[in-house]
Order: C-alpha cells, then sequence, then structure tokens
C-alpha cells in the first residue's frame, strides 16, 4: 500500500517468525506468502538477477523446512522467586482420593464375619492388615519351623507334624506358642488358657500353624454320667432305624457325624452333669483348637493321639484316661466322639 | 511390539554405547563417533521407551570427561555433533542438566571457530544444522549464556564463506535472528559484532558477512530499534557509515515501520 516493500519483507520476516516460534502453522504459512509476495514486489526495485536467485534460494528453503514439523525447544516462563529450575519437567504426579459421606451403613469401618477384625474398605494399609490377619486366622499362623523341635512321630500322620513345646523351651519358641494362643483366644475366650505349667502341641501343616492343644497335669476328674442312658437309647433307635428291608433288597442310610454332634448339642445345651465322686487322672486337656478352614480332617484327633503318646514318661494314657476342662459344645461332642463314649473325664 | 527396524536400531545402540564408555584411543574412538551419529541421524523425535533406554549408555558416554574433553579436534567434534543430535532427538526437553548444557554451549559456541577452515567443517555444519532446527538457542538464553551468544555471532559474521552451502547461511541467519527475538534485553556487546559487518568499510572487505549482518538486522529491525542508534553512538561512527538499513531503522522511517507493523498483526 504504501509502496515499500523492504520494510514490509522486513515485518513480514518477523511475524513469521514469531508464527513459527508458537507453532501457529496456517498464520505462518499465510506470512510466507505474503513475504514472496513482498519479495516479488521488491525485486523491481533493484538488480532482478542476483535477487531473483536469492529468492529461489529462499523458496526451496522454505519448501525443504515445510515438509514436516519438527519439535523445537522454547524458553522458559520467567520466575523471578525461584532458583532456575530443572530442565527436566517431573512427570510424576501424586493423587489423594476424596470421598463423600452420604450415611452409607459401612462407611468407616466393616467387621469381618469370618475373623471378626474391624477394617475400612478401601483404605490400602487396613485392607493389607485385614488380608494378613484374616489369612492367618483362616489358615493358620505363618511358621517356618524351628532348628530345634521336639517332633512327637505318629505312624498315622501323613502329612504336617507335630510339635512339642514344654515351659522349659526356649523364648523364641513362646513367642509362636502366645501367638497361636491369641488366635485361639478368639474363639475360647481370653486370658485362662497359658500358665506356668502346660505342654503345647501345634500341628505345622504347609509351614502354617493348623492346629494346637494345651495339656496340664491333674490329679483327680470326674466323669460325665448325664448323657448315658439317653446316648445309649439314641444309639439303638439310631441303628435300627437306619435299615429299611425288602425282602432280599436292604436299604442302609448312613449317619453323618455333624448331624449327631448337632443333635447332642440341641439335647445337653452345653451344660455337662459329673459324678460327685473324684476318679484318679494324670493328663488335662486344658484347650484345643483348630483352624477353620482346616477343621473336620482329624487334626484334634492327631493332636489327642501325640497328647495320650508323649505327655507321661515310658507310659501310653488309654482315651479313657483324658480328661477335658469344662467343653464347649463343640468340644464335647469331640471328646465323646475320641473316647467313643459320653461319660469322659472332665475337671 | 516392536518392528525389526526399530529392534536392530535399539540393539545397535547399546552395543555402541557400550563400546564407547571402553575404547580411548583415538583411531578407535573415530569409527565409533561415526556410527553412533550415523544411527542418532536416522531416530525420529520423540522415540518409544526402548529406544529411550537404548540411548542411556550414549549419552553417559558422551557426557564424560574421557569424551568430553578429549584432546583430539576431531574427537571432540564428533563427540559434540552426537550430543546435537540427541538434542534433535529429546526436543523439546533438554537430555543432560543445566550445568552440563552450559558445558555443551561452550563447546558448540567454540566448534563453530571450525567454520574458518577451508577444509574439515563438515561436522561444525551438522552442528549449525542441529542448533538451528530445534531452536537449540532457547535453551541457552534460558541458562543466560549471554557470552557464548556473542562468540557464536563473531564467528558466524567474521568466518561465512561463500563456499559454506547456502541452507548452512541459512542456519547462521536463523539463529542470530531467533537470538536477537528470545532476548529479554540485547546488551551493546551483542550489536557490536553486527555493526561491524555492516559497517560500509567492510562491505568491500566481507561482503558475505555484510549481506548477513544486513538480513539478521532487517529480521530483527522492531525489536532492535530501542538498542540500535545508542549502539551505534558508542560504536564511535557516524551512523551514514553503516548500511541504509540501520538508518532506516533509526531515523527516517519510524513512522512507517510502526503502521505496517499494526497492519500485519490485524493480518
Amino acid at each position: 500500500m504504501l509502496g515499500d516493500y523492504e520494510v514490509a519483507l522486513s515485518n513480514y520476516r518477523l511475524i513469521s517468525t514469531e508464527y513459527k516460534i508458537d507453532k501457529a502453522w496456517k498464520r505462518y504459512a499465510g506470512v510466507q506468502m505474503q513475504s514472496k509476495i513482498s519479495a516479488f514486489f521488491k525485486s523491481t526495485t533493484s538488480d532482478s538477477s542476483s535477487v531473483s536467485a536469492d529468492n529461489d534460494d529462499d523458496l526451496s528453503i522454505w519448501e525443504k523446512q515445510q515438509h514436516h514439523i519438527i519439535n523445537t525447544y522454547t524458553r522458559r516462563p520467567p520466575n523471578p522467586n525461584a532458583v532456575i529450575p530443572s530442565v527436566v519437567k517431573n512427570k510424576k504426579r501424586s493423587y489423594a482420593q476424596f470421598h463423600l459421606d452420604f450415611g452409607q451403613s459401612d462407611f468407616l469401618l466393616r467387621a469381618c464375619s469370618t475373623c471378626g477384625i474391624n477394617f475400612t474398605p478401601g483404605d490400602p494399609d487396613d485392607e493389607k492388615s485385614h488380608n494378613h490377619f484374616h489369612k492367618s486366622y483362616t489358615q493358620g499362623i505363618q511358621f517356618r519351623g524351628w532348628t530345634k523341635e521336639n517332633v512327637i512321630p505318629l505312624p498315622t500322620l501323613e502329612a504336617g507334624r507335630i510339635i512339642l513345646v514344654s515351659e522349659i523351651d526356649l523364648t523364641s519358641h513362646r513367642r509362636i506358642v502366645e501367638q497361636v494362643v491369641s488366635m485361639m483366644e478368639i474363639e475360647l475366650g481370653c486370658g485362662w488358657i497359658l500358665h506356668d505349667l502346660f505342654k503345647v502341641y501345634l500341628f505345622v501343616s504347609l509351614h502354617r500353624v493348623v492346629g494346637c492343644l494345651v495339656a496340664e497335669p491333674i490329679e483327680k476328674a470326674f466323669k460325665v454320667v448325664s448323657g448315658s442312658p439317653d446316648s445309649v437309647k439314641k444309639r439303638e433307635v439310631r441303628t435300627r432305624s437306619t435299615t429299611l428291608r425288602f425282602g432280599n433288597v436292604i436299604f442302609q442310610r448312613e449317619v453323618e457325624k455333624k448331624v449327631a454332634s448337632l443333635s447332642d448339642s440341641e439335647r445337653m445345651e452345653g451344660a455337662i452333669f459329673c459324678d460327685s465322686k473324684p476318679t484318679t487322672a494324670a493328663c488335662g486337656i486344658r484347650a484345643i483348637w483348630v483352624a477353620p478352614s482346616n477343621r473336620r480332617k482329624g487334626i484334634a484327633s492327631k493332636l489327642l493321639d501325640a497328647v495320650r503318646k508323649s505327655f507321661c514318661k515310658d507310659l501310653e494314657l488309654e482315651r479313657s484316661q483324658l480328661a477335658f476342662s469344662q467343653p464347649t459344645s463343640a468340644g464335647k461332642a469331640l471328646a465323646t466322639s475320641y473316647t467313643g463314649t459320653g461319660s469322659f473325664l472332665a475337671y | 511390539m516392536m518392528n525389526a527396524s526399530e529392534r536392530n536400531a535399539t540393539t545397535k545402540l547399546r552395543r555402541v554405547g557400550k563400546k564407547l564408555l571402553k575404547k580411548s584411543s583415538v583411531h578407535k574412538l573415530l569409527p565409533l563417533l561415526q556410527k553412533l551419529e550415523s544411527l542418532l541421524s536416522s531416530l525420529e523425535q520423540e522415540p518409544t521407551e526402548p529406544i529411550q533406554e537404548s540411548l542411556v549408555p550414549s549419552k553417559k558416554a558422551l557426557i564424560s570427561d574421557k569424551l568430553l574433553r578429549h584432546t583430539d579436534e576431531d574427537v571432540k567434534l564428533s563427540v559434540l555433533s552426537c550430543i546435537t543430535e540427541i538434542t534433535r532427538i529429546t526436543a523439546p526437553d533438554a537430555p543432560y542438566d543445566d550445568e552440563q548444557m552450559k558445558e555443551i554451549f561452550k563447546l558448540i559456541a567454540a566448534s563453530f571457530e571450525k567454520l574458518s577452515h577451508i577444509s574439515g567443517h563438515e561436522k561444525a555444519l551438522d552442528i549449525l544444522d542441529n542448533v538451528d532446527k530445534v531452536k537449540l538457542c532457547m535453551v541457552m538464553l534460558d541458562l543466560e549464556c549471554n557470552d557464548l551468544a556473542i562468540e557464536m555471532f563473531k564467528h558466524f559474521l567474521r568466518f561465512i564463506r561463500s563456499n559454506h552451502p547456502r541452507n548452512a547461511i541459512h542456519s547462521m541467519e536463523s539463529i542470530m535472528t531467533l537470538i536477537l527475538q528470545e532476548s529479554d534485553d540485547i546488551s551493546p556487546d551483542l550489536l557490536r559484532p553486527l555493526l561491524d559487518s555492516v559497517w560500509n568499510e567492510n562491505k568491500a572487505l566481507s561482503p558475505m558477512s555484510w549481506i548477513l549482518g544486513e538480513k539478521v538486522i532487517r529480521n530483527c529491525a522492531v525489536k532492535l530499534k530501542p538498542y540500535l542508534m545508542k549502539a551505534v553512538e558508542s560504536s564511535g561512527r557516524a551512523l551514514n557509515e553503516y548500511a541504509d538499513i540501520v538508518t532506516d531503522i533509526c531515523q527516517n522511517k519510524s513512522e512507517s515501520v510502526n503502521v505496517i507493523f499494526q497492519m500485519v498483526l490485524n493480518f
């Protein structure tokens, strides 16, 4: 418009540089075109041959450069307060999880119905702690073994082993015992299982303590009496009723142990009655416990076998010679099953 | 997954990088550096994770004192050429920390002295091309290496030759234009080499230098206007002893420059 193409060309080159830096490619292309127009008109005011050569060079360089877009470096934004920051940007971010309380019933704490512990769902640390405890409770405490183990040999034991821990053993052994007992106390109650004179039998399988029995020396016990006649009668009735005969064909109905146990539990409601006259006894079963996921596998029976074999020196006790502390319903069922009679000893 | 050429590149890069850390004699280093530069120049920008990992041995080797401060000039130039290739690959993030980048810029500015040599300036031309291509001088300005910018200007304007390739001359122009445009302040020391180049007496002595200086000043006319008159006065020469573009910027064309500038901005 003003006819000053030299200054126009200068400004177009200035603008094209800025557009290129900002990567505004459409504007850059437009300015490049205007730059060529200005150069074209400028050539008429001076020697055309040399300027034309320059233009051709510029054009070829321009075409070469615009073939593809290249990543380039840019200036950092000025920050007067900070020292020169590192060129390499820190890509890592930290995120915090927020949540809204709408009155959910299990918002903060949830009680696990299996192991009884309270934990916060969604909290990674709490979830981790709960998982660890839940596994220790249901499958048994992790146990890698000791260099010195008092293993009770049982010919009938196919897998695992039974270790005897007595009061004279090392404190490191007691630590495992205390862990197992604290696990037992969840179901059996607190504070009464361990005392000075005891022998602890640990059933170890797959590097876990899956069962535990605490035995103690006693001097007398009492025979359970109230269940005997009813038990005998019930057995006769059950025997008769499980057989159905049609000529030569006989149908035999099998009675599950669990059903029998439940029946006994319902009938007796956990209370037992004993003779008033004491009987001489030597070994008392103070407590017995098996990890929930390992129950009904004969582990408790194996523990009782180990006790009979090793409690008294050079003497193997008979089943009827074992006495049981105040049993739970399940304990009564075990004692009845193991001794083969409802008239087992209690103390 | 990785394609065959990518796997091939990563394997070669890792092998060359490990060898560089062990070799020390010149006649073994130069072929290795040549091979590394060839591999690097074939890589695209924004490389994939495996290629980035395979670059790590080479990056460490090149920045080590053993290579960066090697006494042999050819080895130094080759190392610097490989480093500028790496800056091209990693753009817009610098591959090294600030202190290391400052050291590299010193060597880059010194390498442009090789442009004055009749032969053997091919590596310096490669470095020049990479520095221009990815606008590496932006990092130099961030690190406040103003003396290095002055040194570059001196080398370019003093050593430019008619036998330099056309794209090298264009790179020099681009680098100087970029430094002037992007500088927060333009010091008189930076303008002195430019004014010396467009001194009328220099038009006969060094016509290529005169043309280059004139182009750069024309490219940065608006930016230079506040500083140019002071630089002319401190130079001790009269205004009319310089190229017409200097006179135009300082005096007569201020109004038309502003008018055209506004027109361009509205474009």
